[in-house]
């Protein structure tokens, strides 16, 4: 029987549904774990919650099919949820976790294949596919190992082709080789890598940012058109708008999605002195949210005299931030001394005018923030990967014999490979004779 | 002048370990088999070392054992030392190597095949293959005779047109003098089958009555008796020891002021020499900074003084070869009685082999042994068995007996050998098994045993053998499962071995998934545990402790089956296979491939080749 598999099947990015794609022998338990309906038919979509134990993850649509009405010709299951990267990863990440591995490049179709299930011209297409998929995917490798992580991957693989070097040659040739590697030597390599891995597996942040999504606080005066610029960024009116002054009191979350990134919008109250208990409470909880956000928009009302007494500015001084210059047609003041170092935008919510510059900062803040860090993994297969390592490396540490370790070894070292694309067996043989002076 | 001399279903070429074991499969599965040897004298020479076994080569030895075949049988007959080496590194990986007599070995294996009902034994030298559109029907030897034959099985060793080299002095002729094979590289060529040319080498033997052993380190034999084969009733002793010494400094002066006059290194031996049997030379080239190198000093057998010295291969002149014995602890005044040499001779490229051993495009000619460009006894048996087998069962117009990579390491071999091919000698080794945990030489019986009963090589004694021997081990695991001691008891059994207090009681099956448990120690705890052999033992224990490593690594079996299952027809043309790239066009129609797991192996066979490949099939281009 094959492995079960998983992966997002729906092109990565924006989309309205993602679908996750989960088969093989266990699929069907594997989705009984996170998507918890008892006795559903098959081929019928039934509605409800994922969850990751207790966290619901996000509401979809799930399906189950028999393996001989399947688009593998295996046992499969589906989750639809809702578009956008995040969502989709989360419970594909939740999958994985319960019993389902990561999908090579290409493996569905390869099942659906092998199976008999596509047609003929769906199966001349396969060639091509793996193809491209192999190219791109060794491109993709020859691009990583340039970097520091690449290199960092293959410094792990070092290590441990050394560890299997010696633990081989002791074991081929039992008479020759003096110093032995113990397990305890091979327990102090692990330990020295497995930190590493660790802290590159906590460190995959598909960004913290991609994860959970860029919190963006909308901060300023009351009536300084913060609502307007909700309703202005999300296209459509989400915020109950008027001239007077405090009609927003509670914070408004808006979820919008930016080229694949979750992107969390606050509208705050206005921030002012005042006795209003209601209001009161109000500030506080948009101070609470311009604390707690990624970026700052700080809007201005133009039409009228400005002062940025009324905020504790150094609260948010790290931030990034923006200051939306509001009202621009009717502006009055061209002369502000602005307190933090921020650029500005001009903007006119009755126009229209300079929303998207507000837009493409949000985006470029989003960007930036993934992809800051060299030694991050982003890519999903890779952090899988790394998972396994880790694995296998735990593993090592159970007091085994070298041979039973070797196993384990050579497990780790192929699941690096699928990072930096290099593979193993005659490898070994070969250092074995570079290395030691064997044979009789 | 030629005559004719008979009619034989076999003719087997070479009375070495593989051509014995090919002519006793045939014989023994009914064939009328004719053994042809260059000398009588040589039936089972073992020209370098005196042993049988060690890493690797014991499994094979196993597995040759458990098919059916001899050289396990006659290995614990002719044994006088037997050690399992890697005890502490894990069950996948305990070998057993016996230090064997070598004239013992020989006239043992001489009798045996004297007195195999359907074989003729026959010195001559065969020099030419018969054949008639594309098939085998005889052979001719240097005499003129002519025999008529439907299979033909080539197992010359290193004989072929070899040449032996000891500094400037050389001469045409097999090992340790004896004649060479003079025509059949002509006759092979003849046939489009592609030749090279290899080399290995043996070291000097010395008069063991010169050597001063108090210099040395012993190396005695296991004091609980093993053996090979699973018929051995009875035990096999270790009652005589090696010696261990170590080369020095002024050893490797000698040998560096002299690599000028060593033929590897002054260009007279162009065959390509194998990594895995390095002479001394060669280790000294190599690893300079390496200040000593080990040298295990081993009997040749009990009726001769002659001691082997392992290690010290080379093919360095005489005197140098005498002066530099001299500087090693024990050996100062050690006689050389015979020198080291190097040979060079000719063998085929195995790629040109289906992984039946058959030629690929004479029927019913097979290859086995080191003309296929292994090196090894143990290596070369198990060709000559599977070779053997095959001819039988060509001839019998049966299913040939392909063994896979999963199921035992001759299947790794041959499969190493007739896909990867080799360009240097090729060595059996455990690195070389991927799915090592599940062929262990403790369960060689389980694995094979029953393939050998189908291909009608495995008696009745020995399939009974079996069956008792994995009902007794079922029932063992049974009773382990059943037995469940107290709360008490386990408590007892946990304090005594000082492990943490269990919080409930432990059934013995759990306590053997523990490394801390033996079977055997459970048995003294629990006496109505089934007494097993210590082979039994081993087998049980083994699976019950590596129960969830083994179950993966028979997913992964069952994984590379699949493709292994998709046959590829022969002949095919993969240069009208659109979509292959071009070094995978090549290698395709050069290897023809058996299946799509052979062709994923080639060297050059990309996974996006394969997927063409998986098209092509479906769409018809390649038809099944």
């Amino acid at each position: 029987m094959n492995q079960t598999i998983a992966a997002i099947a729906t092109p990565a990015g924006k989309g309205g549904v993602a679908i996750v794609r989960i088969s093989g022998e266990n699929a069907h338990a594997c989705l009984d774990k996170v998507f918890k309906k008892q006795n559903m038919e098959m081929r019928k979509m039934y509605y409800g919650g994922i969850y990751d134990g207790e966290t619901l993850l996000d509401k979809c649509l799930c399906v189950k099919f028999d393996k001989n009405a399947s688009f593998t010709g295996e046992e499969t299951a589906e989750i639809q949820c809702h578009g956008g990267y995040a969502s989709a990863q989360d419970i594909l990440e939740t999958v994985l976790k319960n019993g389902a591995t990561m999908a090579k490049s290409g493996e569905f179709t390869r099942r659906a294949f092998l199976n008999g299930k596509i047609d003929l011209t769906q199966a001349e297409a396969v060639g091509d596919i793996i193809d491209a998929e192999t190219k791109s995917a060794s491109r993709a490798a020859a691009h990583l190992l340039s970097g520091a992580l690449g290199q960092k991957i293959s410094g792990f693989q070092d290590s441990i082709k050394e560890l299997l070097t010696a633990i081989e040659a002791g074991i081929d040739y039992p008479d020759e080789i003096d110093e032995q590697h113990t397990y305890e030597t091979i327990k102090a390599e692990v330990e020295k890598m497995l930190p590493q891995i660790d802290s590159l597996i906590s460190g995959y942040q598909r960004g913290r940012i991609t994860k959970e999504g860029l919190k963006v606080c909308l901060l300023g005066k009351p009536n300084a058109g913060k609502s307007s610029l909700l309703n202005a960024i999300c296209g459509y009116d989400r915020a109950i708008v008027t001239d007077i002054a405090g009609t927003t009191r509670d914070t408004l979350h808006e979820i919008l999605d930016f080229d694949g990134i979750r992107v969390h919008l606050f509208d705050t109250a206005g921030i002012r002195e005042s006795d209003d208990i209601i209001e009161i409470a109000g500030v506080k909880r948009s101070t609470i949210a311009a604390e707690e956000s990624d970026v700052v928009l700080w809007v201005v009302d133009t039409s009228e005299e400005v002062d940025f007494s009324f905020f504790d500015i150094s609260k948010i001084i790290d931030k990034k931030g923006l200051f939306v210059l509001n009202k621009s047609d009717i502006k009055i003041n061209n002369e502000f001394d602005f307190p933090v170092d921020w650029q500005k935008v001009e903007i006119s919510c009755k126009t229209g005018q300079g929303i998207d510059n507000v837009i493409s900062f949000i985006k470029s803040v989003a960007k930036e923030s993934d992809t800051s860090n060299a030694l991050t993994v982003t890519s999903q297969r890779h952090y899988q990967a790394l998972i396994n390592v880790r694995e296998h490396l735990l593993n090592c540490l159970e007091e085994m014999p070298p041979d039973i370790l070797s196993i384990d070894l050579t497990c780790a070292w192929s699941e690096l490979g699928v990072i930096t694309g290099q593979t193993v067996t005659e490898d070994i043989v070969n250092n074995i004779f570079e290395k030691f002076c064997v044979g009789k | 002048m030629n005559y004719f001399d008979g009619e034989f279903d076999v003719c087997v070429v070479g009375a070495g370990h593989a051509g014995c074991e090919a002519a006793l499969a045939t014989a023994r599965m009914g064939l009328k088999t004719l053994l042809l040897t260059l000398t009588k004298d040589a039936i089972a020479f073992m020209p370098c070392n005196p042993a049988i076994g060690g890493t690797s080569k014991g499994h094979l030895v196993r597995e040759i054992d458990a098919l059916g075949g001899q050289m396990g049988i006659s290995a614990d007959e002719c044994a006088i030392q037997m050690k399992m080496l890697n005890t502490s590194k894990g069950p996948a990986v305990f070998s057993l190597r016996s230090q064997a007599d070598k004239m013992k070995y020989q006239l043992y294996m001489r009798n045996v095949v004297e007195n195999q009902t359907n074989l003729t034994v026959i010195q001559d030298e065969a020099s030419d293959i018969l054949t008639e559109n594309g098939v085998v029907t005889g052979v001719v030897t240097a005499m003129g005779a002519t025999y008529n034959v439907k299979a033909l099985i080539i197992a010359t060793g290193v004989y072929m047109k070899s040449r032996i080299i000891t500094g400037e002095w050389e001469r045409d002729c097999g090992p340790s003098g004896f004649v060479n094979s003079r025509f059949l590289t002509d006759a092979l060529r003849k046939l489009d089958i592609p030749i090279q040319r290899f080399k290995t080498g043996t070291p000097a033997r010395v008069d063991g009555a010169t050597i001063d052993y108090s210099k040395m380190e012993i190396q005695n034999g296991e004091d609980v008796p093993y053996s090979f084969s699973y018929l051995t009733k009875g035990e096999v002793q270790s009652p005589v020891p090696c010696y261990l010494t170590y080369t020095n400094e002024k050893t490797h002066k000698i040998i560096l002021d002299n690599i000028h006059r060593s033929p590897m290194y002054s260009g007279n031996i162009k065959g390509t020499g194998t990594r895995y049997c390095p002479s001394i030379e060669d280790k000294i080239m190599r690893f300079k900074d390496k200040e000593r190198h080990q040298l295990f000093i081993e009997p040749e057998g009990l009726y001769t003084n002659e001691m082997y010295l392992q290690g010290l291969s080379s093919s360095l002149p005489a005197e140098v070869q005498r002066d530099m014995i001299h500087t090693i602890p024990g050996l100062e005044n050690a006689k050389i009685v015979r020198t080291g040499y190097a040979i060079e001779y000719d063998c085929i490229d195995p790629l040109a082999l289906y992984p039946t051993l058959q030629v690929k495009t004479v029927k019913g000619l097979y290859c086995a042994g080191q003309i296929n460009g292994s090196s090894g006894y143990e290596e070369a048996a198990a060709q000559g068995l599977l070779a053997g087998i095959n001819a039988a069962l060509y001839i019998k117009g049966e299913e040939p007996l392909i063994l896979s990579r999963s199921e035992s390491y001759i299947g790794v071999l041959v499969d190493d050998l007739t896909v990867k091919g080799t360009n240097e000698p090729y060595r059996m080794m455990t690195s070389r098994a991927e799915f090592r945990l599940s062929l262990r030489q403790d369960n060689a019986d389980m694995r094979l045993t029953p393939i050998g009963k189908k291909a009608g090589l495995v008696t009745e004694e020995r399939y009974n053998t079996y069956l008792e021997k994995i009902a007794r081990q079922q029932q063992a695991t049974e009773l382990l499962k059943k037995t469940k001691p107290s709360y008490e008891l386990t408590k007892r059994i946990y304090a005594e071995k000082g492990l943490e207090e269990p919080s409930g009681p432990v059934s013995c099956v759990d306590m053997l998934r523990r490394k801390e448990f033996t079977y055997f120690e459970l048995l003294k705890y629990f006496p109505e545990l089934l007494p097993l052999t210590r082979a039994e033992a081993m087998t049980v224990e083994t699976d019950i402790k590596y129960d969830g490593y083994l179950k993966k690594q028979e997913a992964q079996i069952k994984e590379m089956q699949k493709l292994e299952k998709r046959l590829l027809p022969q002949n095919v043309d993969y240069n009208k296979i659109s979509g292959l790239r071009i070094e995978a066009r090549q290698k395709l129609t050069k290897l023809q491939p058996a299946s799509i797991g052979q062709a994923s192996r080639i060297s050059g066979v990309s996974p996006a080749d394969i997927a063409v490949l998986l098209v092509s099939m479906e769409k018809g281009e390649i038809n099944e």
